[in-house]
Order: structure tokens, then sequence, then C-alpha cells
């Protein structure tokens, strides 16, 4: 099996993308990474489209076969991979797989996601199918909802209390105006979400024990990589940063048959995988791009990742080692809160983050001594999972 | 369209609770089941007070948890007030609770038991 | 100007308490003022508004240009019972509502133009409008329509409102619906934000002058400078 590097990567802005398309977005974005690559796009012999909702909210499907026409890589093999929010992060898994297996040599893993186009209303439906049908969705669940009973129990559990989700906000918003593609670039005070009588309505409940600024918004956006084996990388004179593991790993669909509702056990998993096959343990990791589609779970993310003990990444939170310039920075993008979340770019996003970082190329919020990086993609609630470890080789 | 929530069961080799179906115990892989009933009291788990709900219901918000009934089954369901707390015993009832696209969706909705 | 001509043509006024004015602290940390404008004011916020009548996002060139047309009648002494207030941060003018009394007891919700995005400018502004034709003009119930459906659903979910079946507000457009008095003080503590008196110094630095922005900074601050292709 090939050791994998990442050759180029690319990003369009995240926000409301008004006038284009989700064929747009994915082009740019893959031409971003084409570019930043410095390859002839003849060479891409295969593409990964992460998408999850062309089908219902553009009424585009096969969107993979639409864009290699667009950008003109015909006759590559191409496929879409709609994985709920880890479609990004399963794109990215099979297409190291097919570098890794000595089948394809450059590979395009594109994500992208045009949400806009809808009332959050119906986002939030459109959201909502990922849950059982009959079982979940019936109900008017939200993903927010889910979260939300989620949050409540494990809250309780472990002592966190509103303030220190607050804090989780207010960090990511401060890294994300450091982020030129983030979609929300707004400083945001624990007077202005907490601790004033007006926060509670600026920051008003979406689902009980979660507020406004506990969620991330809803994104139009796209995000590419290019892929390759190791040992080629240096023809184009880049830095060597290899995806060196990844893991994968699934739970119930309902989160009532969870053994224990607040056991993230898939992301579990999905690390250790990605540990073991990166030969590293938690402890080497040196920042990390988590799935905080809430607050709480870059919480709950950073504790079932085993980069802390449960209960203690408030201790993180409260002495700011997870800031920038902290000892363990999480979310050095802004994360999902501020960067935004269009759903199937979101993986690729955070390995987009991770490259640049472990190349040195994040600007303001560069990570000092960046060497190995997770990136943690939160499929379904937590029913599937994808973790990535990626480092610099040189 | 025929819903799949209003059977509960369990597997017939090592008798883990499955709720709604499934073909293949997630425990033994076995895939015979026998259906069981629902309790009419349960504890309800957690819940959440969930407001900006999906295109289609416009309530201001909804009380929605998850329940376990008194031998073991766990179902998602509407509450019906936000003033509970986990750990509640609750009565579960089987409910005609809203339409979808002109089609009457029945399922679980439990309230506090006084 | 002929004062006797003109003064056949001037509404007679009902009496009009003056909104007292609140600081609002919003999710940055920063402070909103929320107060009545004057009529003097409405050359300048006209400036304000009148880029938004090029943009088509979230209707804002039919409400840009709705109020662009009150506050010219109202600057003008041809809308009768209007009121105007404005939301300031540092001066700078980050939102503007209108209304006005239909009688002593009905009021009319007439627009909501938020110039600043993504702090509820909006929200807070129509809640201010609602606390003003309920608490200090003292009247039974509001009128409310809108022309951007999202903004409507928002309003028509969060207060309550009742659906009003054969009346038709005057701005024309999708149903009528109406706050009461009851639903009003139901939702208010939830809804309404702001501290009163608003502190002396930002008041006066406040009416001192209201700034606004060169009409390209509106618009950017509107409708952004994202796209796929931008960068």
């Amino acid at each position: 099996m090939r050791n994998v590097a990442i050759l180029g990567v690319g990003m369009t802005d995240f926000g409301r993308l008004e006038g284009d398309t989700l064929m747009d977005i994915l082009s740019s974005a893959s031409i971003h990474a084409i570019d930043d690559a410095g390859i002839d796009p003849k060479l891409i012999e295969l593409v990964y489209v992460a998408n999850m909702g062309g089908g219902i909210l553009n009424h585009r499907t096969a969107i993979a076969s639409g864009l290699v026409d667009n950008i003109g890589l015909i006759p590559a093999a191409a496929d879409t991979i709609e994985n709920g929010p880890a479609s990004g992060g399963s794109a990215i898994k099979n297409g190291v797989m097919a570098v890794a297996s000595g089948y394809y040599d450059f590979v395009l893993v594109v994500g992208g996601e045009k949400m806009r186009d809808v009332s959050g209303w119906r986002a939030t439906d459109f959201v909502a199918t990922l849950t059982h049908p009959d079982a979940e969705y019936i109900y008017g669940i939200t993903l927010p909802g889910m979260a939300g009973m989620f949050a409540n129990l494990y809250m309780e559990k472990y002592g966190y209390t509103r303030r220190h989700l607050a804090e989780v906000a207010i960090k990511n918003h401060k890294n994300a105006l450091m982020n030129p593609y983030a979609h929300v670039q707004m400083d945001i005070a624990m007077k202005g979400i907490l601790d004033s009588p007006d926060a509670a309505i600026n920051n008003s409940p979406l689902a009980e024990p979660l507020h406004l600024f506990d969620s991330c918004p809803v994104s139009d956006g796209g995000a590419a990589i290019i892929l390759c084996p190791e040992d080629r990388v240096k023809e184009f004179n880049k830095p060597v940063i290899c995806v060196a593991g990844f893991g994968q790993a699934t739970d119930t669909l309902t989160l009532a048959e969870r053994e224990d509702p607040i056991d993230l056990k898939a992301v579990t998993m999905a690390c250790k995988q990605a540990y073991k096959r990166a030969g590293i343990t938690a402890k080497d990791i040196d920042f990390a791009e988590l799935h905080d589609a809430f607050t709480i779970l870059e919480i709950a993310e950073a504790e079932h990742a085993g980069l802390y003990k449960k209960g203690e990444y408030k201790k993180a939170i409260e002495s700011g080692e997870n800031k920038i310039t902290g000892s363990l920075p999480i979310n050095p993008s802004g994360g999902l809160k501020s960067r935004g979340h269009p759903v199937g770019a979101t993986g690729v996003a955070q390995a987009v983050e991770a490259t640049w970082q472990l190349r040195g190329e994040a600007g303001e919020r560069q990570v000092k001594n960046a060497g190995t990086a997770l990136t943690v993609n939160f499929g379904g609630f937590g029913n599937n999972v994808v973790a990535l470890v990626l480092r610099r080789e040189k | 369209m025929k819903r799949k929530n209003d059977k509960a069961y369990k597997c017939k080799k090592c008798g883990r609770v499955t709720y709604p179906e499934r073909v293949v115990c997630l425990k033994c892989g076995n895939r015979e089941f026998e259906v069981i009933p629902f309790t009419d009291e349960c504890t309800l788990i957690t819940f959440s007070q969930i407001f900006q709900l999906p295109w289609g219901i416009n309530d201001r918000y909804l009380t929605i948890g998850v329940c376990q009934f008194d031998n073991g089954i766990k179902a998602m369901g509407r509450i019906t007030t936000p003033k509970v707390k986990n750990g509640m015993r609750m009565k579960a009832n089987w409910k005609l609770f809203r339409e979808i696209a002109g089609e009457d969706v029945w399922g679980w909705v439990f309230e506090p038991i006084k | 100007m002929d004062m006797e001509l003109e003064q056949m043509l001037r509404p007679a006024e009902l009496e009009m308490p003056e909104y007292p004015a609140k600081v609002i602290t919003l999710a940055t940390g920063g402070q909103m003022v929320v107060r009545a404008a004057t009529r003097r004011e409405a050359p300048t916020i006209m400036k304000a508004v009148k880029p938004t009548i090029k943009i088509e996002r979230d209707f804002y060139d039919v409400v840009g240009s709705r109020v662009y047309a009150e506050l010219l009648a109202w600057y003008k002494y041809r809308y009768r019972n209007c009121y105007v207030l404005v939301g300031q941060i540092d001066n700078i003018l980050v939102g503007v509502v209108n209304g006005r009394m239909l009688t002593d007891k009905i009021g009319i919700s007439l627009h909501t133009l938020a110039i600043e995005r993504g702090l509820r400018i909006g929200a807070h502004l129509f809640a201010s409008k609602m606390e003003h034709h309920i608490e200090f003009l003292n009247q039974d119930e509001v009128w409310i329509t809108a022309e951007s459906p999202i903004g409507f659903r928002r309003w028509m979910i969060e207060y309550d409102l009742i659906k009003q079946l054969g009346v038709q507000h005057e701005l024309g457009g999708a149903d009528s619906f109406m706050l009461t008095r009851d639903l009003y003080f139901k939702s208010k503590d939830r809804l309404v934000a702001g501290s009163r008196p608003c502190p002396e110094d930002l008041l006066e630095k406040a009416k001192s002058e209201i700034i606004i922005a060169d009409e390209e900074s509106i618009v950017t601050q509107i409708c952004g400078m994202k796209g796929a292709w931008s960068k």
C-alpha cells in the first residue's frame, strides 16, 4: 500500500453565495485545488464529489458526472459520495484508498453544497432526513434538537455550563476573523451572548440547553483536494503533507437505541483507527479540526477523540489552551461554527485547513509547530464518523 | 405509507430489544424476532424544547424526548410539556399527532404522570 | 411656501407620545441606541435607504423603495400619524423601522429595514416598534404584513400573530396579521430587548449626528462580497 499525499488544496468562500449554483461552487473549488497543485488536469484519473443535498435542494443528481464535464476532466472516473454531513470525510477516505491501492495516481476530491437556495425551514427539514424516518423524523426532530438532547445529558454528567459553550463559540468566532473564507466573521462577546439581560434575546433558545450562538450557520460553499502518491509530490516542488491515517465507524441510527446516548462510540473508534494507521496516539496531535456543528460537539469530540479525558475539555476552555496560541489549538479555521457548514464540503474543508496549517500557509491563524493534525467529520448524529490524521512528512 | 414504528421486537436468539424493526439483530446477527408489547409507562431519559422547526410545522416550539419503557424498549416521541426533568415517569400514548403530505401519522406522545 | 394652502394639504395628526430611547447590548457586546428620528433627519436616513432600492436580494428593492417614499411623505407632512425609529451603533445608522397610528387604538406596522446584518438588528427594531405601539402609543392592536416571506413567517411564529380574514393592510400584499396587547405582553420578555433610560451621553451623541456609509459600503454590507469565484 502506498503512502498518500495531499498535493493541492482549494476552497470557495463559505457563506451565502447568491447567484452561484452548486456546479459553480464545485467547479471553483476544484479549479483552485488543481491550480494549487500545479498539475496538468489531464493527470486526474478519478473524481469523488461529496454532496448531500444536490437532489433534494438543487434538483441535481449524479453531480460528479456533471462536474467532470464542466471542468474538462472527461474521461476520468467520477462518483458522488453521500454520507450526510460526513460526505467529505468519506470522499477523502475513498480517494485515499484509490491512491493507496495503486489503482490511481491523481485523484480530485471535492465537496460542495448549495443550501441557501431554500429557506431555513426547508434546509432544517432537509438535514432532518438523515434521521430515522419512522422513529425520529416524523416527530419534527431537527439536528439541533438531537444535539440539544445530547447536550442535556452531557452537560449534566460532566459539569459543563452554558458559559463553557459560549467560550467555545467566542473562540471560534475570533479564529474565523482571521479566515478570509469564513462564513461568519463577527466578533462576539460574553456580554452579548450570555451575561447581559439582552443576551437572552440576542442568543435565544434553539434546542434547549443549546442557543442560537451554539449552532453553526447554514452555508453554501465548496472545498477540494488533490491526492497523489507520496513519492510523486517532489515532481511538483510542494511540501509533503500525507494522509497518514484514516478511520471510520458507525453506530445505531436512532439516538434512542444507543447503549449510552452520550457515548460517541463511532468518534472514538474512528479516531483510534486513524491513530493506529498513522502509527501515533492522541498525544501526538498538534491541532485538530473538529465537527462543531454545535458547540457541545467540539467538547464531546475532543474528549471522545482521546485528546482530553471525559469531562476535562473544560480545562482547555478555561485555560485557553484550545486557542490558536495554546498548546492544542482546536478549530483554528473557526470551525463549523464560524467558518460555516456547507454539509458536503465540511469534511474536505477540514482537510484543506489542516493542509494549510501543516504547510505553514495559514497566515494570521497559523498554529505554531503544526506537524500532525486530526480531523473529525461527524455524520448523522454521530452514527457515521470519519477521522483523518494528516502529517507533514517534510 | 405504512410506518414501521408501531411495533417493538425482541430477538428470538439473544433477547436484544429492537425498536423500530430491523432485519438483523445488532447483537447476535439473528434474523428472527418476536413482537413485544409496549408498557403503558416509561421513564424520560432526555429531552429538548426545540425551536426553529422544520418546514411543515408551524408551532413556535416542540418538546421532543427519548423515553425508556419499563420492559427496555427505548423510543423518541413528542412530550406534552417542556416542564419535565430527566428521570421523570411518563405515560406513553400512541396517538394520531400530525399529517405529512396528506398522510395521517401515528406515534408516541409522552406526558408526565402527575 | 403658501402656508395657508399647505395647511389644507397637511393632515391633522393624532397626539403621539415620543418613543423613549433605549440602548440594546448586541451579540458583539456593542451597543445600539434605538430612538425616534426627527423629521429633520429624514433626508439623511433617505440617503442610506436609497441604495437598497437596487438590491433584489431578500426584497430589499421593494422594502427600500417603500421606506424611501414613506420617509419622503413623512418629511413633507403628507403621511398622517407616522413615526420613525432608528437604530444607531456609534452614530452609524444600522436600521430603520416605521409605522403609524390608524386610529388611537389601532396601529399599522409599516416597514423594517436592516442595513447591518448578522446582529438581529431587524428583529430588535421590529420588537421596538411593537413596544412603541402597545406601551407608549397605548394601542390595543397592531396590523402587520410583509413583503419578505422569511421575515414574515418568523414574526408569525415568534409572536403567534392572529390572521385577520378579510382585512386589507394598507400596504396590500400578503394577508394581514394582528398583534394584540395580550400577545405582545406574552412575548415581551423573550423578544423585546433594551434598557432605559438610555445613558445621557450616548443619546446626545446619537442625536448629534446620523452617520451613514457610502452607497457601495451599504450595498456590500447587505449583499456581502462572497461568491464561488471571488477568491
